[in-house]
């Protein structure tokens, strides 16, 4: 059943490619579908800016919490780890390793997590960033999770950097900074759809994300027309609606 | 790390800006470049005027002009998309499809790499920087992140003077932007410009003297700002602690 269901993940990635799509967007569908398939808790995947700093572009969660953890690892942490080696970073057991990473590991802990996996993004001799798995409970992950894992990372990659596309390197620059940027359009859109219709943070992004779906539009589209007040948007941004 | 080479960056523009005795501005920031990335030229252009704002050297100057006349060229194509666009040579056939008159015209006027970055934080789009080289090559990954970072403080340097709060001069841009990658500022932005009723460049600067006047970090701020414990009213010009 679950081979089944990892086709069926791979072919629903492989489809978003072949259309114009949203590169943030993707990257969250790609989160949840680890959660649901690598047995994990919480996913999430930072990448590295031209500037040499981690940032987290998507995550299985919205709880602030848990986005801060991701977000600390710009600092220390197995993420940060992975960037630098470029090799996979594992630690099975938080409470027997507090001095790995001191700050990372108690706010993992503080969050109720106890192991933590880190998996390169790479394309070629490029690391552009890692995604990261959460466990509450302590142990290794299994062996075929890790190789899956691998292979989500390596879709993510190309996905980000719309290979297809890069005609020399200096594209991988302009995707990644574009990339980048778009999620931090998506961030601002959501803080004003927070505000306006008085809901949570995740609420806001799941109704953008809703609509982009139903209206065929990028997630990134929505979000400037939630910036630009459009009126393509203007129910989205209905105070009185049910 | 990518925050001290980003100290490294303001603390030659600041020499530069006192060896002036100005405060420090964007045309400090062009010098810094110049120098730091054996630039020909190096030019600041704002998103909807075709003149730039600043512009070192007679090959900045050249290309400012040409681009200017021939409606074509890498600033008005990165404003457009904002994101990157890295050209390390000017006279190749790519570049030659890409802008077939201004291209030539450039490797006539002695210029024969161009690398435009806009000056950007998600939706809040100001301009962009050329940086122009009369040798081709590309820029190596350390140059690549100090031009990112000359980026970074024009965009936080623009983003100051459209407003001028008297606590935001030039002293403020240490320490302000690393946290640029953590999501709540950016929430947050979104939130405080539906308080204010402002664009997301306002409420950003607004948010940014908040944490200066509290002595707190942005993304502390930021986080009272989505959990609904600080909020920006327009008509006091103060913030309310709930």
């Amino acid at each position: 059943m679950l081979d089944r269901r990892i086709t069926q993940t791979f072919v629903e990635l492989a489809d978003t490619l072949v259309l114009r799509f949203d590169a943030i967007d993707f990257l969250h569908t790609l989160t949840e579908r680890c959660v649901e398939l690598l047995e994990v808790d919480a996913v999430g995947i930072l990448l590295a800016d031209q500037r040499g700093a981690l940032n987290l572009v998507a995550a299985s969660t919205e709880q602030a919490r848990m986005l801060e953890l991701f977000q600390l690892q710009d600092e220390e942490g197995p993420c940060l780890d992975c960037f630098h080696t470029g090799q996979p970073v594992e630690c099975v057991d938080l409470a027997q390793e507090p001095q790995r990473w001191p700050r990372f590991a108690g706010a993992a802990r503080e969050q109720g997590f106890s192991a933590v996996h880190a998996v390169p993004m790479r394309l070629r001799e490029q690391i552009i960033g890692a995604l990261n798995l959460f466990r509450t409970s302590p142990g290794a992950i299994p062996e075929d999770a890790v190789e899956l894992a691998q292979s989500f990372a390596n879709v993510a990659t190309i996905s980000m950097l719309q290979v297809r596309a890069l005609r020399h390197s200096e594209m991988v620059t302009e995707q990644l900074q574009n990339a980048l940027n778009s999620r931090i359009v998506i961030e601002q859109a959501k803080g004003i759809l927070t505000e306006r219709l008085q809901i949570d943070v995740a609420d806001a992004f799941s109704l953008m994300r809703t609509h982009a779906r139903n209206s065929h539009q990028l997630l990134s589209d929505i979000a400037q027309q939630v910036i630009a007040r459009s009126p393509e948007v203007a129910e989205l941004m209905r105070v009185d609606k049910a | 790390m990518g925050t001290n080479r980003h100290l490294d960056i303001l603390v030659v523009i600041n020499e530069i800006a006192r060896a002036d005795q100005e405060p420090t501005g964007v045309r400090h920031v062009c010098l810094a470049c110049r120098a730091g990335l054996n630039a020909a030229g190096v030019g600041v252009y704002l998103a909807g005027t075709v003149q730039p704002l600043e512009v070192i050297g007679t090959a900045g100057e050249e290309m400012a002009e040409l681009q200017v006349t021939m409606g074509e060229g890498p600033v008005s194509e990165a404003l457009r998309q904002n994101q990157p666009v890295l050209v390390p040579d000017l006279a190749n056939g790519w570049s030659a499809q890409r802008w077939p008159v201004f291209a030539p015209a450039a490797v006539a006027a002695g210029v024969a790499a161009v690398f435009v970055i806009p000056l950007t934080m998600g939706a809040i789009a100001l301009g962009a920087l050329e940086i122009c080289r009369d040798v081709d090559g590309p820029l190596s990954p350390d140059e690549l992140a100090d031009a990112l970072l000359f980026a970074d403080t024009a965009t936080a340097l623009l983003l100051g003077r459209s407003a001028a709060p008297a606590a935001l001069d030039g002293g403020d841009l240490w320490g302000t932007e690393p946290e640029r990658r953590w999501g709540v500022v950016h929430q947050a932005t979104g939130m405080v410009s539906v308080q204010l009723d402002t664009d997301l460049g306002e409420a950003f600067l607004r948010l940014r003297a908040h944490a200066y006047l509290t002595g707190l970090r942005l993304s502390e701020v930021a986080a009272d700002v989505v959990a609904r414990r600080l909020r920006f009213t327009p008509d006091t010009d103060h913030e309310k602690q709930r």
